[in-house]
């Protein structure tokens, strides 16, 4: 007989910890899948996780998948803390891109770059906010679920890059629904030369995460958005507007989606230019809800996971490569990492221990 | 205390001395996890997996995919390419594949297959162009076969490591549309597209010449209603303006360019319900999809280019240094990239040949020269002092002109016009390979819904 | 042996830092009703935990009906027959009566509730006095009413042996003698109930027998008959204390807050019916009531997270009457009123921030170290451990999270927040609900020093031990009205005790 026994823990384990083991548990386990289609473990390690950082492109790779996770990251990560499920980063990044393609191409397209960058990051940022925004008002003054307007606003963010690339904003030159290419002020790879990462985006975001950190923990605001997060009845017992916390928490984790959204097109080893909207957001606003949790909802632990899931999904690509496996390599690993995430999300507050009496008694036998 | 119990305490120790002594255990992790990559790498080089152990006479080819190879479409086709050219060359051949990769990290992909020794590299999608470019430029030894693009498209000069490749569909089109144009009984037909870019352009109105030039021989009066997607994937919208047409213009043929049988599946059911709609199979065979009503269709052999290309490359013929000369491949009927064919084998579904054959025109002297001249004299009939022949063995001829050396018919041939009224091809005339790959017009019996 | 239900013998239990059971040895003899007599925190919920297999014991022997047991889960607890009744009812809100009491249950059968299990629920009703209207929607009973829902699930599920754990700290006086009533009959009918409280006259309203505990150790066990208070009060606390008299003001001052005719609607009912209170300052007006008469959706419009459909609420701030209806709620704590809510844990903290982080709920603690851009948390922190020292909060450190504080202890941080901001104004409900005996003693002792000091104190309390204690004037609710205002002097227990339970 077996006896799963589940009891809440009178404290709870540290994220740091847990966070720790579902990264190690799932890289473990998805290497233990994979040695069951006759790939050897250790050699999949070296070339999933090691080769890839041994190379300028890796990195490059890893910093520009890396940097739009870690800002669309941290922004869910206020979001969350206010208790508000923004699903919606996907939506936001988009509106962050079309805001950079608005100011490069139409707005100042002579500006010089000290004017430009700075430009679309901002717009970026007001564009994100708004789509964000829109959802925060909607929960704070209507109580509509978030998580069904975040959505939505996807779909119509979405809707909207398609109207704009093959339509009014499409690029002559090509047939392909592309807009033209942003002017060379605004391309982020071009003024970092020779380093192969967006400087100003990784400036913007290591910022950015102490400063939500900050923001989140020694201001007010940040105190109000935690407590409303944590306990709306008693937060708003004592005076805390629960319609101000949810709509600055989403009107900032929309605006860093927004800064990740100027970060992928303009932010681009490709030509900068707004592009089709599956070839922008990428599902990464998606992937951001996964770097958030793994990181306890606190901004600067981001730093270091978004770096991490920008490796997973090279080293996915990795074994693809070296064995020949498919994409399924890359959704193993965060298919297994969401899958222990949430395993310890409640073994984090609870004991759960296992007997297996059969098995035991065949044990004493020994 | 049981061992579930002593676990349980353990585990909450150190869950307590993470709070309190965090930093000393993360540093033990990090030390673990340094060790194991240690590790990692003497077993790596041990295995002999290391680069000293590679072995350097096999060729290497990779190929990079837009979509997953499970997409029943365009990169399953690919796929299976690659899989010939792997079976049949795997004495001197590996290859592997990524797939669902997108722009962004397609330059990241290259690196880390040339990481592997791969020097061949086959770039399945538009949307690759430009990273292609890139890495052809930065890894002058390594080949990059690029499918569907051209220089024209390029942001700077072709390098000479960077080829082109491509099956071209629209005689099949054309075939099609002669089909369609025999089959319509309200002489309404509509096509779905996914995109107007030049190529799925350039398909619609070769499908619309074709189904023209049926109405001319037939006598009817044929308009041709187009509409698009906005993506080359989506089984729901296609279905759904699929239906439009049906109920809303009355159309009863419909062609499609969309990486799904939704539309195939659709017509059965009409077919099934009393009211027949006619298809064709796009990309690879749907016939069992709609037995009753894939008429014919186009199909793709992309493994006839990648054989081409892999032998030449292992003979030597193609090296990085000729690649933008000698590989811009456009191939066709003639070279056999391409299929006419409900199902493989299966030019024309059986259950349409009889109608085919006994749908009969008039034809001229140039036509009764061309059946002799392929050795179809036996498809014309003569009747009361006139000549007639069906629609069947008109495709039939048409297909064997197009598989000839010279080309002896192209559909696009003048006069056409487009349908603002302009004559875009001057009678007699060809379009050339520019005008083909950069068509923004449309046909004159035409008329697009979605504009 | 054979009359023994529970022989549990050196029972040892230990938490991070603390040992909560200390080798505990406890009878419980088949027939009886057992107090466990201590102060929160002396380890007694600990041992019912164990009993119901809530929590693993590390040590000791567990003999159940004679048996040695393992009592390893909540379902291996049912089994023997033992059910723990919670302090708060854990039900579905949304559903009935009848359907709350056999969820979970095997022979409810798959399409709920079938006929016979309706029954078998009717006749437990009745045979037992358990007054509640089974098809009632839970979200609709009173407090009382869905404690009874809990004694329909224990007999159902056949339980022999009930434990009660601060069973009554929220009935009225009938509605606690009919408890009484179903008790008796069940412990006489083969039964036996383990009753746990810190309260020293349920002991003698209710016991057979009474095992007092202190700081996890067993002190104790007697027959009630053979036991004093002054001696059990000396085993809980391990001296005798004497209470003290409270010294009173015998002149109330100026007015400082005026309820005008009130009006609070609720989803179209009416809770709150046309109340005026006035209330002075250096008084404490008691305001008694059965729970669920109005006073939550009272207090919560009075502080000003609710908006009453009609009336006016003025008070006197910064010497100047003010009418207060519309300002909100930070407007108000601001300004000098304070509220002790009655939800401690939902209302009156924020469990998963830190102690300090409580503190300043409010914005009213510490100010200059808030106003800047950025808090100011070391000089809070400074100031937040002279608290907590000063209010004899028991915590390691001001960074602990609330959450891992005792009740007695969070009820302290709460009105070291509410306190410290200097109120003149103070809204006190439920303020010792479930707390201790030292607890309930310092916070009478904190309010009692706070009216000296000139505040104007409501105090609401369904407890009327408190109100007869602490109050200047006495007024009672009862839906929604309020029955009559008494002076001290000419208020009587059973005169009130009958205004709270009159029906219209």
């Amino acid at each position: 007989m077996i006896r799963i026994i589940i009891k809440k823990r009178e404290k709870e384990l540290p994220y740091a910890y847990s966070s720790t083991i579902v990264i190690l548990v799932s890289i473990f386990l998805s290497l233990v899948v994979l040695s069951f289609f006759g790939i050897n473990p250790m050699i999949a390690l070296w070339e999933a996780f090691v080769l890839p950082i041994l190379t300028v492109y890796g990195w490059a790779n890893i910093l520009y998948n890396g940097l739009i996770l870690l800002l669309c990251g941290v922004g869910l990560v206020i979001a969350f803390k206010a208790g508000v499920w923004n699903i919606g980063a996907e939506g936001q990044m988009l509106m962050g891109a079309i805001a950079a393609t608005w100011v490069s191409l139409y707005l100042i397209p002579k500006a010089p770059s000290i004017v430009m960058i700075p430009s679309m990051f901002i717009v970026g940022f007001l564009f994100g906010a708004l789509w964000g925004f829109i959802a925060g008002v909607l929960k704070a003054k209507l109580g509509v679920n978030e998580v069904l307007t975040t959505m939505m606003l996807n779909y119509i963010a979405y809707q909207i890059v398609y109207y704009l690339v093959m339509g009014p904003w499409a690029n002559p030159a090509t047939s392909y629904p592309v807009s033209k290419p942003f002017p060379e002020q605004a391309w982020l790879l071009s003024v970092s030369r020779p380093l192969p990462v967006s400087v100003p985006t990784l400036i913007l975001a290591l910022t950015i995460a102490p400063l939500v950190h900050l923001m989140l923990f020694r201001t007010k605001l940040g105190y109000e958005i935690r407590a409303i997060g944590s306990n709306p009845i008693a937060a708003r017992t004592y005076g805390i507007s629960y319609a101000k916390a949810v709509i600055i928490s989403m009107l900032l984790s929309g605006g860093l989606a927004g800064l990740a959204g100027v970060h992928a097109v303009a932010g681009s080893i490709l030509t900068p230019q707004l592009r089709r909207p599956e070839q922008v957001s990428r599902g990464f606003g998606f992937v951001a809800i996964l770097v958030a949790w793994l990181s306890g909802i606190k901004p600067l632990p981001v730093i270091f996971t978004s770096i991490l899931m920008g490796l997973v999904f090279l080293a996915g690509f990795a074994i693809q490569i070296s064995f020949a496996r498919g994409i399924g390599s890359t959704h193993l690993f965060t298919g297994v990492m969401l899958l222990i995430l949430s395993i310890m999300e409640t073994y984090r507050r609870y004991e759960i221990s296992v007997r297996i009496h059969a098995l035991r008694r065949i044990l004493r036998w020994f | 205390m049981n061992r579930a119990e002593v676990l349980n305490r353990n585990i909450r120790r150190i869950g307590v001395l993470m709070e309190e002594k965090s930093r000393f255990l993360i540093s033990i992790i990090i030390v673990a996890i340094l060790s194991a990559a240690a590790g990692a790498a003497a077993m790596y080089f041990a295995l002999g997996g290391g680069p000293a152990g590679a072995a350097p006479t096999k060729l290497k080819a990779a190929w990079i995919y837009v979509g997953p190879i499970g997409d029943i479409g365009w990169t399953y086709a690919h796929n299976y390419g690659r899989l010939y050219v792997a079976g049949k060359f795997s004495s001197w051949l590996d290859t592997t594949y990524v797939e669902s990769v997108t722009a962004a990290d397609f330059s990241a992909c290259v690196n880390l297959l040339i990481e592997k020794g791969y020097t061949i590299i086959f770039a399945t999608s538009f949307e690759f162009l430009e990273p292609s470019y890139t890495a052809a430029l930065q890894n002058p030894n390594v080949l990059f076969f690029h499918c569907s693009g051209w220089d024209i498209y390029l942001p700077g000069a072709q390098p000479t490591n960077l080829g082109f490749y491509f099956a071209e569909f629209y005689q099949l089109y054309y075939l099609n549309g002669l089909m369609a144009g025999a089959l319509t009984t309200s002489g309404k037909i509509g096509y779905v597209a996914a995109h107007y870019i030049p190529e799925v352009v350039r398909h619609i109105n070769a499908f619309a010449l074709g189904a023209l030039e049926a109405a001319k021989y037939l006598n009817k009066s044929i308009t041709i209603y187009v509409t698009k997607i906005g993506s080359w994937y989506n089984p729901d919208v296609a279905r759904s303006l699929a239906s439009q047409l049906v109920s809303n213009y009355g159309v009863d043929v419909i062609a499609f360019t969309e990486d799904s049988y939704a539309i195939v599946q659709f017509c059965q059911e009409q077919f099934d319900a009393g009211n027949p709609v006619y298809t064709f199979s796009h990309y690879s065979p749907m016939y069992t999809y709609g037995p009753n009503v894939t008429v014919s269709g186009q199909l793709v052999h992309w493994e006839v280019i990648y054989e081409d290309i892999i032998s030449k490359v292992y003979t030597g013929t193609y090296n990085k240094d000729n690649l933008k000369d000698k590989v811009d491949y456009w191939w066709m009927l003639r070279e056999g990239a391409v299929e006419l064919g409900a199902d493989f084998g299966m030019p024309i579904n059986p259950n349409f040949i009889k109608k085919l054959n006994t749908t009969l025109f008039e034809i001229d002297e140039k036509l009764e020269a061309e059946f002799k001249a392929f050795g179809m004299e036996k498809a014309i009939i003569v009747q009361d002092g006139k000549k007639y022949a069906s629609i069947y063995n008109l495709v039939m001829l048409r297909l064997k002109e197009m598989r000839e050396e010279s080309t002896v018919f192209d559909p696009f041939t003048g006069p056409i016009y487009d349908n603002a009224g302009n004559l875009r091809v001057l009678p007699g005339l060809r379009l050339n390979r520019y005008e083909l790959w950069t068509m923004d017009w449309f046909v004159s019996n035409i008329i697009n819904l979605a504009s | 042996m054979n009359n023994l239900a529970i022989k549990a013998v050196g029972i040892t239990k230990r938490f991070p830092g603390v040992t909560a059971n200390d080798n505990v040895s406890f009878e419980l003899r088949v027939g009886e009703i057992h107090v466990l007599l201590g102060e929160n925190g002396a380890g007694k919920t600990t041992l019912m935990n164990i009993l119901a297999g809530l929590y693993s014991k590390d040590s000791g022997e567990i003999y159940v009906w004679g048996q040695k047991v393992e009592i390893k889960s909540p379902q291996d607890a049912l089994k023997l027959g033992i059910y723990l009744v919670p302090q708060t009812p854990k039900l579905v809100r949304s559903m009935t009566v009848l359907e709350n009491v056999v969820i979970g249950l095997k022979k409810a059968g798959i399409i709920l509730p079938t006929r016979k299990v309706r029954d078998l629920v009717e006749g437990l009703t009745k045979s037992y006095h358990i007054i509640v209207d089974i098809d009632a929607p839970v979200y609709r009973l009173s407090a009382s009413e869905q404690k009874r829902i809990e004694l329909l699930k224990a007999l159902i599920r056949h339980a022999r042996i009930l434990i009660f754990d601060e069973l009554t700290t929220s009935l009225s006086p009938s509605e606690k003698a009919d408890l009484l009533k179903f008790m008796r009959k069940f412990a006489r009918s083969g039964g036996a109930i383990i009753f746990v409280t810190h309260k020293m006259h349920e002991v003698f309203e209710v016991g057979d027998r009474v095992t007092v505990m202190r700081n996890g150790r067993v002190v104790g066990t007697f027959d009630v008959s053979e036991v004093t208070p002054d001696k059990l009060t000396e085993l809980m606390f391990g001296k005798s204390i004497k209470p003290e008299s409270i010294p009173r003001l015998t002149k109330p001052g100026d007015v400082m807050f005026r309820i005008d005719n009130l009006w609070v609607d609720l989803d179209g009912y009416k809770c709150v019916r046309g109340v005026s209170l006035d209330l002075h300052s250096g008084e404490i007006l008691g305001l008694a009531g059965v729970a669920g008469n109005g006073q939550k959706e009272l207090v919560e419009t009075i502080i000003g997270i609710r908006q009453p459909s009609k009336g006016k609420i003025y008070a006197k701030l910064n010497g100047k009457f003010v009418d207060i209806t519309d300002k909100p709620t930070i407007w108000r704590l601001k300004s000098g009123i304070s509220y002790i809510p009655e939800d401690r844990i939902r209302q009156g903290i924020i469990p998963d921030m830190t102690v300090m982080e409580n503190v300043i709920l409010g914005f009213r603690f510490s100010e200059d170290a808030i106003s800047g851009l950025l808090i100011n948390w070391s000089k809070i922190k400074a100031q937040v451990s002279e608290i907590i020292k000063k209010y004899e909060i028991a915590t390691p450190s001001a960074d602990v999270l609330a959450k891992y504080l005792s009740g007695g202890n969070i009820q302290k941080l709460i009105i070291a927040r509410e306190f410290e901001s200097k109120p003149t104004i103070l809204i006190a409900f439920n303020p010792t609900l479930g707390l201790d005996a030292s607890s309930t003693r310092y916070i009478w002792e904190m309010l009692i020093e706070m009216r000296n000091k000139g505040a104007a104190i409501l105090l609401i309390s369904e407890d009327l031990d408190e109100i007869l204690s602490l109050s200047d004037r006495i007024a009672v609710i009862s839906e929604g009205e309020i029955r009559g205002i008494f002076s001290r002097e000419e208020a009587r227990l059973d005169d009130i005790g009958r205004l709270m339970v009159r029906a219209k």
